[in-house]
C-alpha cells in the first residue's frame, strides 16, 4: 500500500499547481485587460440606440509653419456604433482642413476598411494606399500617424490607444520610420510647437 | 472579426515570452554578480582604486589609449608600459609584471588598485612614491572614500527634452534616498543645487549642455557640501527633485520658470519588439562599454524603397546613400573609428537587417553609435529645414511593458522564486537605457549644432519619436533629417555635391565631438587619447 499516499500527494501537488496557475492567470488577466473604468459613472444608456445626432468633433491636421498638429473643429453626425463613427471621422480627416495654413495628413485615395475596439485599444484597418501613396519623411509620417491617433482618441469615448493595420495586417511602419508594431497612445507633444530653435553655442 | 480573436489570444504567449526573457536575463545578471563578487573578494586588500590616466597625467607620464585592443600605454623617459583592461599583469619595458588586482573600468574610468599603482609609478619614475602621493594625484579615490564614510556624488548624466533638462546624479551613500537632503536655490540665471555632507568626486568634471534650457553644469566642493552650479539660458529656472533607490540616484528636472509644460514621467524601461524575428537588445554590463571604436551609418531606404520623392524627381534613397558614403570617407580619413554601413549601394535592406548589422558591428557586439540618415517630407511644400531625432522614452507602450514586467516580477517574488535575481533585471535595463538615451540626446544636440553651423537652412531643433531603427539598436542612436525633399528649393540643394558634403562634414564633426566626450568620461582628456 505504498502507492496510495503517493497518489494523494500527486493529486494535492497538481491541485496546488492548478490553483497557483489559475490565480496567476487571473491576476495577469486583471492587470492586462482593463475592466470598465470604475470611477467614471456613465448614465445608463437607453435600451434603444439613439438616432445619429449632430456633434462637434476635433480633427488634427498638419501645421505648415511649426511641423506640429493643430486642431480644427467641425460638426458632423455621429451614431452609437464605434465602427461607423470611426469611418465618419476618418473621412473628415481625409477630406482635409478648411484653414489654408493647415494641410491634409492622409493620402486622399486611402480608405478605412474596418474598425473595432479591444478594451481601450481601437484597431483601424486601412487600405494599402495609406502606405503606398504616403509621401514619406519622418515629419510626414509622424503627422499622419498622430493625426489619426490623436483625433480618434479624442473623439471616440473610452479609447486610449490606436493600432493601425494595413489590409488587415500589422505593419512595421507606414513610410520607414515610426514603429507601428504596438498600439500608439496620443502624443500631445505633437500638438504643440516643439520646433523652437536651439540657442547657438 | 477574426482578427480580434487572434489578437487577444496573443496576449498570454507574449507575456510568457517576456517572462522567459526575464528569467534568462536574471540568470545572466546573477552570474555576472557572482563573478563580480569573486573578483572583488580576490582583490582583498586592494580595494582602494585610483583613476590611472589621472595619476599618470599628474606625474607627467604620457598615456595613449587603444580602445579596439582595450589597451592603455604609458611612457616616461626610456620606460614604456602596456596594460590590457581586465588582465592581472602588465608589460613593463616588454617584461611581464604581476598585479594584485586586474585593471578595470569603474564608474566609467580606467582604475588600478592603490598598491599596484604605487609600485608601478615608483618603478616608472625611478623614485620611492608613497600611496598618499598617488591618492592625492588621483582625484577619484572612490573606494577609499567609501571606507572613510563619505557620501559621494559619483557621476552626472543628462537628458535634454524639449521642455526640460533632466540631470541624473549617481550617488553613493550609507543612508537611503529618503534621508538625502537636496536644496535648490535660484538667483538670476544660476541654480545652486546643494547636497549637504556630500563629497564631489573630482572625476565629476564641469560640462556644457547647451540645450534650450541649461548652458552648463559646474560641480564644486563647498566646504562640507557638494554643490552643482547650473547656469540656465533664461533668468531663473524651476528645479524639481526626485530621489530613487536601487541604484541610489537623484533626478533633477530643470524647467524655465514660465513653463506650463506637462511632466515627463521617469522611465523605467525600454519597450522592445515582440516579434521573435527582431533581435532583442540585451543589456550590456557597463564594463563592456569602455571604448569608442565603431560607428554604424545607416543610409535610409534603398532599392525598391525609394523613400520620399522630390517634385523634380530626386529620390531620398540616393541622397542618403551619397551622404553616408561621404561621411564614411571623412571619418576614415580624420579618425581611427571603424565605420560600418548598413548598405553600400542601391539595394533594399529591411529595417530588421539594419538593426541586426548594428547590433553585431563591433566584433559581434553592438556598435558604439548609430546614425540613420534621411531626407524629410511634408504635405506643405513650403516647409524647410533640418531635424535630429532620438528615441522617445516617455511613450505609453514602454510604460505598459514595464508594468507587465514588474507585475511578473512581483508574481515571482510572491512565489519565492529567484526574487533577487528577477529584481536585478529591470534595474540593469533601466541603467542601460538611461545611459543610451542620455548619450543619444547629447549626440542629437551636437548634430543639430554642427548642422546649424554648416547648412544655411532652418534649424528645426531636436525631437523625440518612437522610430523603429532607433528602438532596435542596443547603443546610443540618432536619426537625422538633413532637409525637406518636398520643398523645391531644398530639393535643388539636396542635389548638389556641396550641400551633401557639408551635411556629411557636420555629422563627422558631431561624431568626433561625441567620441572625445566619451573618452574624456573614461578619464582621458581630449588631448592625450591620441598623442
Ligand atoms: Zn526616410
Amino acid at each position: 500500500m505504498r502507492k496510495r499516499p503517493l497518489q494523494i500527494a500527486f493529486v494535492v501537488l497538481w491541485t496546488a499547481v492548478v490553483i497557483l496557475l489559475v490565480g496567476f492567470g487571473w491576476r495577469l488577466l486583471r492587470e492586462l485587460v482593463p475592466g470598465p473604468e470604475p470611477t467614471t459613472v456613465v448614465p445608463p444608456l437607453p435600451s434603444v440606440a439613439p438616432p445619429p445626432s449632430e456633434q462637434e468633433i476635433t480633427l488634427y491636421f498638419a501645421d505648415g509653419e511649426t511641423l506640429a498638429l493643430r486642431s480644427e473643429k467641425r460638426r458632423t453626425r455621429l451614431g452609437s456604433e464605434t465602427a461607423g463613427n470611426c469611418a465618419t471621422i476618418i473621412s473628415e480627416l481625409i477630406r482635409g482642413p478648411r484653414s489654408p495654413t493647415l494641410s491634409s495628413t492622409i493620402p486622399s485615395d486611402a480608405q478605412l476598411l474596418g474598425a473595432y475596439q479591444l478594451g481601450d485599444t481601437l484597431v483601424l484597418d486601412f487600405s494599402r494606399e495609406l502606405q503606398t501613396n504616403h509621401s514619406g519623411g519622418s515629419a510626414g509620417e509622424l503627422l499622419t500617424v498622430y493625426s489619426i491617433v490623436n483625433t480618434l482618441a479624442e473623439n471616440i469615448h473610452g479609447i486610449s490607444r490606436v493600432q493601425i493595420l494595413v489590409e488587415g495586417n500589422e505593419v512595421e511602419t507606414l513610410a520607414g520610420h515610426l514603429d507601428l508594431r504596438e498600439p500608439l497612445s496620443p502624443n500631445t507633444t505633437w500638438m504643440t510647437d516643439m520646433s523652437s530653435e536651439q540657442p547657438k553655442v | 472579426m477574426p482578427r480580434g480573436r487572434e489578437r487577444s489570444s496573443l496576449l498570454f504567449p507574449v507575456n510568457l515570452k517576456r517572462l522567459t526573457v526575464i528569467l534568462m536575463l536574471a540568470s545572466v545578471a546573477g552570474i555576472a554578480c557572482f563573478v563580480a563578487g569573486e573578483s572583488f573578494a580576490q582583490a582583498g586588500t586592494a580595494r582602494e582604486n585610483v583613476v590611472l590616466p589621472e595619476v599618470a597625467r599628474s606625474f607627467g607620464v604620457a598615456t595613449s589609449w587603444m580602445p579596439a585592443d582595450r589597451k592603455l600605454s604609458l611612457a616616461y623617459g626610456d620606460h614604456d608600459v602596456e596594460i590590457v583592461i581586465g588582465t592581472d599583469y602588465l608589460m613593463f619595458d616588454g617584461k611581464p609584471l604581476e598585479l594584485l588586482a586586474p585593471v578595470v573600468v569603474l564608474d566609467g574610468a580606467v582604475s588600478m588598485s592603490l598598491p599596484d599603482a604605487t609600485t608601478l609609478f615608483s618603478r616608472l619614475l625611478g623614485r620611492d612614491i608613497n600611496p598618499a602621493e598617488i591618492l592625492s594625484a588621483s582625484s577619484a579615490s572612490r573606494q577609499h572614500s567609501d571606507i572613510v564614510g563619505h557620501d559621494l556624488i559619483k557621476s552626472i548624466r543628462y537628458i535634454s527634452y524639449p521642455d526640460l533638462t533632466r540631470l541624473i546624479i549617481n550617488i553613493a551613500a550609507i543612508r537611503g534616498s529618503d534621508a538625502i537632503e537636496v536644496n535648490c536655490v535660484r538667483s538670476g540665471g544660476t541654480l545652486r543645487v546643494t547636497f549637504p555632507g556630500f563629497r564631489m568626486l573630482q572625476s565629476v568634471a564641469p560640462f556644457d549642455i547647451g540645450d534650450a534650457i541649461v548652458r552648463s553644469v559646474e560641480p564644486v566642493q563647498d566646504g562640507t557640501d557638494a554643490t552643482l552650479v547650473i547656469r540656465t539660458v533664461a533668468e531663473g529656472g524651476e528645479c524639481e527633485v526626485q530621489k530613487h533607490d536601487d541604484p541610489l540616484r537623484v533626478v533633477l528636472d530643470i524647467r524655465p520658470t514660465d513653463s506650463l509644460a506637462k511632466r515627463t514621467p521617469l522611465t523605467r524601461s525600454v519597450s522592445t519588439s515582440r516579434s521573435s524575428e527582431w533581435t532583442e537588445p540585451v543589456p550590456i554590463l557597463p564594463d563592456q562599454r569602455i571604448s569608442f571604436t565603431t560607428v554604424v551609418i545607416d543610409a535610409g531606404h534603398g532599392g525598391k524603397d525609394v523613400g520620399a520623392r522630390g517634385r523634380d524627381g530626386l529620390l531620398e534613397k540616393d541622397v542618403t546613400l551619397d551622404i553616408a558614403l561621404k561621411l564614411k570617407e571623412l571619418l576614415e580619413r580624420g579618425t581611427n573609428v571603424k565605420v560600418v554601413l548598413t548598405r553600400t549601394d542601391d539595394q533594399f535592406v529591411s529595417l530588421k537587417e539594419r538593426t541586426a548589422i548594428a547590433n553585431r558591428a563591433k566584433n559581434g557586439s553592438p556598435a558604439d553609435l548609430f546614425i540613420s540618415i534621411h531626407t524629410n517630407s511634408h504635405a506643405s511644400t513650403a516647409v524647410t529645414g533640418f531635424e535630429a531625432y532620438y528615441i522617445s522614452d516617455a511613450v505609453d507602450p514602454s510604460a505598459e511593458a514595464t508594468a507587465a514586467m514588474e507585475n511578473a516580477v512581483i508574481a515571482f517574488e510572491n512565489e519565492g522564486n529567484e526574487a533577487v535575481e528577477a529584481r536585478l533585471t529591470p534595474i540593469l535595463w533601466d541603467l542601460q537605457f538611461t545611459e543610451f538615451i542620455s548619450e543619444s540626446s547629447e549626440m542629437a544636440f551636437m548634430v543639430q549644432r554642427e548642422m546649424a553651423e554648416r547648412l544655411s537652412t532652418q534649424d528645426r531643433g531636436v525631437r523625440q519619436a518612437q522610430f523603429i531603427v532607433l528602438a532596435g539598436v542596443a547603443m546610443p542612436s540618432v536619426l537625422v533629417e538633413v532637409g525637406f525633399i518636398s520643398n523645391r528649393i531644398e530639393e535643388t540643394r539636396l542635389k548638389t555635391d556641396d550641400f551633401r558634403g557639408r551635411a556629411a562634414e557636420a555629422l563627422a564633426a558631431a561624431v568626433t565631438d561625441y567620441k572625445n566626450r566619451f573618452e574624456s568620461r573614461l578619464g582621458f582628456s581630449n588631448g592625450t587619447s591620441n598623442p
